[in-house]
């Protein structure tokens, strides 16, 4: 055999191994990608964290993958953001940042602004409190509230203590009302 | 003359701008004295001075205004005796039973808390008016109705259960202060005055029974009683009573979490919520004192026992039990053909109460292997309550073939009332939900659109509480008086869920729901239109949340940890979970994630669907 036609067989059999590799990661794949999206179908009761290891072994990647997607409906995106803020780190947060920062360009808001308000708040705490707390002056009344029930919930003494200054300038009754409910702490 | 107001026992505002000032009173009294004095003699009618000396101390108008006066005057010797009639009655301020003792014609009762009653002239328009020791006073802060009060001073101080108090220049015999009562934060009270802390929040601010409590404290050391800190609400803070669970609150309140494992005693949520009562529906409900057996129970629950009769005939049916407000189960349900035990082999039946709270419909049968339970006959129901209960029976003896749907459109983006019937994917939504419940031979009969009224859409139309769908549902009204009206299923359609940690897709308030109760926690579904850019999927969603409201479990919970009642559901074991899209149920209307080709309804699923009286 001379070394031009080995050469050619070694790029044949280097070719095949790769397709055949490529083809065995993509189905690994498949099965994740659908299982993740059916946990986001669940009808009444998000799916724990737990769950969405136990079908995939990145979820976080892949959840990352359908809240890009373009072509899944709203809702399983919606859906991906919620499960996003089970797995926080800096990509996720950089996703939610976007999301909220995106939202003024609304009056009203896109509805993925009140799961990326959940998702920073219920992923970080008091250390998002910098990228929610500005939505107070959302012109968006629903985002103002969902900002309060998420700040109050997940805030810390210094996100309450936030939101009862936010009663100097808030006359929305509803906002009021709601950080009255939310913004409490024990002393 | 400055103006104060005073906040009585009585609820009367003493409001010390008077009259009218100074200068006027002494004008006014000249000339009233003169006027007094013509019922006093020709003393008082005589030279300014002693008017002036009237005005001011209340005496040296000579022997008869002494008298006049009593124990208020200065007595002196400045004129002849009065020539005119004797001022008859008591003075301002003296103590009297009727009106008739009274100079002024009026006796302020004890009821309004003058003890021992109190002498004035009511509607005076100036002091000249009143007794010679009175002074005339507005009772109110809009000056509309006003009396004479006693001067007092310390030569001439207040008869017992009175004090003089000061108002400006001046002191009047008012009844004395009641000593504050000394209830700490939390407890119950009708008035301020009961409360260590001077504050009452009562039945109408919504607290059941009252609610004593400081205000804009800034941490517990401001708050009166044992187990009491303050709560930073905003504007203002109030202190509450601390607890750990709701045992330790009155009843109508609960323990409200406020994080790292404290809690507070906060009126409970169904606490006040209408229930329907004898008349509202058009069916039998029987309510009161006298409906049950009662006796003490457990976990501070009484057991209530009460019976019915159900027709002969009847093939299915749904009891309704419901308490005004405070938690209730069911127990056991006895019939003449057995006894079903809630804690046994019915113990589904108990799914209700764990978030319904206050009511709890059972519809049998739930499963078909209960079906012989059911027949003609007199039954015993035992329940466990804190209150009295009231209830309805709803029997069937045909199973049906048409549901009634109210549809509540809750600030839909591009969607209401109006556009519903025309909107292309909203109906083909309600398409395929007729699709799937075909199946079972069920399809749509009536449907009515409604939006909600700007306060429901403003406070659900992203919904971000489990809680907030309880809520919404309870805002439903019946939508009309027949049994047919009544018997219709409250979809609310939200514009979203935002929940923490994760959205669903729809919510059913019962499983089963009250067929026939409106305007409760158990009185609907909620779904959302962030679904609607998927109307296969919606319509899905629907049909799944009809199925819990009708009474369907799911064939298999998350994870593999429960299946339904049903022999004939497959079930997805544990291990299976691993890799849900391989479970057997999965394509299965009931099994726990949405699909579009999630819709098969087994035969004992259609069974218990055609058991509940809302399917007709």
């Amino acid at each position: 055999m001379n070394n031009h036609f080995q050469r050619a067989l070694v790029a044949v059999l280097v070719s095949t191994g790769l397709l055949i590799s490529t083809v065995a990661f993509a189905h690994h794949q498949e099965p994740e990608r659908e299982n993740i999206t059916t946990l986001l179908r669940a009808y009444d009761a998000f799916p724990k964290a737990t769950a969405f290891k136990s079908v995939a072994e990145d979820p976080r990647t892949v959840l990352l993958e359908i809240v890009a997607d373009d072509s899944e409906p709203e809702i399983i995106r919606l859906q991906a953001l919620d499960a996003l803020s089970l797995f926080p780190d800096a990509d996720v947060r950089q996703v939610f940042r976007k999301v909220v920062a995106e939202s003024w360009d609304h009056s009203q808001a896109p509805r993925a602004t009140h799961n990326a308000i959940n998702g920073l708040m219920f992923g970080w705490g008091e250390a998002a409190l910098d990228d929610v707390l500005p939505l107070l002056s959302h012109p968006d009344l629903q985002v103002r509230l969902t900002v309060v029930h998420a700040v109050g919930k997940s805030g810390g003494d210094a996100g309450r203590t936030a939101l009862q200054a936010q009663l100097n300038d808030e006359k929305d009754p509803y906002v009021r009302e709601a950080i009255q409910i939310h913004a409490k702490s024990i002393r | 003359m400055r103006t104060r107001t005073l906040v009585l026992v009585t609820g009367l505002v003493l409001a010390l701008g008077a009259c009218s000032d100074d200068s006027d009173y002494s004008g006014q009294v000249g000339t009233n004295n003169g006027a007094n004095n013509g019922n006093n003699g020709a003393n008082n009618g005589g030279g300014q001075e002693n008017n002036g000396a009237n005005n001011g101390n209340n005496g040296n108008n000579g022997v008869n205004n002494g008298v006049n006066n009593g124990n208020n005057g200065n007595n002196g010797n400045n004129g002849p005796a009065n020539n005119g009639v004797e001022p008859v009655g008591l003075p301002d301020g003296s103590a009297c039973v009727g009106a008739d003792e009274c100079e002024g014609g009026t006796c302020l009762p004890e009821d309004d808390g003058y003890a021992g009653g109190y002498c004035t002239h009511l509607e005076c328009a100036t002091t000249g008016e009143c007794s010679d020791n009175g002074q005339c006073a507005f009772l109110d802060q809009d000056r509309e109705q006003s009396a004479c009060f006693a001067r007092c001073d310390d030569a001439s101080p207040c008869r017992e259960a009175y004090e003089c108090r000061q108002f400006g220049e001046v002191s009047f015999c008012l009844p004395a202060e009641p000593e504050p009562e000394t209830r700490p934060d939390g407890a119950p009270c009708t008035t301020r005055d009961q409360c260590a802390g001077g504050v009452c929040f009562t039945e109408s601010d919504g607290f059941p029974e009252g609610y004593c409590t400081t205000i804009n404290c800034s941490d517990r050391t401001d708050c009166t009683g044992e187990g009491n800190a303050c709560l930073q609400a905003g504007r203002p803070n109030y202190c509450v009573h601390l607890c750990e669970s709701a045992a330790e609150c009155r009843e109508g309140y609960i323990c409200q979490p406020v994080g790292r494992g404290q809690g507070y005693c906060a009126p409970s949520p169904t606490a006040g919520n209408e229930v329907p009562q004898p008349g509202d529906l058009p069916f039998d409900i029987v309510c009161g004192e006298t409906l049950a057996e009662r006796d003490a129970y457990q976990g501070g629950l009484d057991r209530h026992t009460f019976d019915f009769s159900l027709p002969d005939g009847t093939t299915s049916f749904m009891i309704v039990p419901y308490s005004p407000g405070g938690q209730i189960y069911p127990v056991t349900l006895q019939g003449p053909n057995g006894t079903l035990n809630m804690f046994d082999e019915y113990d589904f039946a108990l799914a209700n109460a764990g978030f319904l709270i206050n009511v709890t419909p059972i519809l049998v049968p739930q499963a078909p292997q209960f079906t012989d339970f059911v027949t003609g006959g007199d039954y015993t129901m035992t329940m466990a309550s804190e209150e009295n209960l009231c209830f309805y029976v709803l029997p069937k003896t045909e199973p049906g073939d048409s549901i009634d749907l109210n549809i509540h459109f809750v600030g839909v983006r591009g969607l209401d009332a109006a556009s519903a019937g025309n909107h292309g994917g909203f109906q083909a939504a309600l398409q395929r939900f007729d699709e799937i419940y075909e199946q079972a031979g069920i399809n749509i009969r009536n449907i009515r659109y409604m939006d909600a009224d700007a306060d429901t859409t403003n406070r659900f139309r992203v919904l971000r509480t489990q809680e907030g769908a309880f809520q919404l549902v309870a805002r439903s009204e019946k939508p009309g008086e027949e049994r047919d009206d009544v018997l219709s299923i409250n979809v609310f359609f939200i514009d979203q869920f935002a929940i923490d940690g994760g959205s669903v897709l729809g919510i059913s308030a019962g499983l089963p729901g009250a067929a026939g109760f409106h305007g409760g926690r158990a009185s609907g579904l909620v779904f959302a239109a962030s679904v609607l850019s998927d109307p296969t999927l919606l319509g899905q969603v629907l049909a799944h949340e009809v199925g819990h409201y009708v009474g369907l479990f799911h064939t298999t919970e998350q994870g593999g940890r429960g299946t339904d009642p049903l022999a004939d559901t497959p079930e997805c074991s544990p291990q299976q979970w691993g890799d849900p899209g391989r479970c057997p149920d999965i394509r299965n209307l009931m099994f726990p994630f949405a699909g579009n080709d999630h819709s098969t309804i087994s035969d004992a699923q259609a069974g218990v669907v055609h058991s509940n009286p809302l399917v007709k």
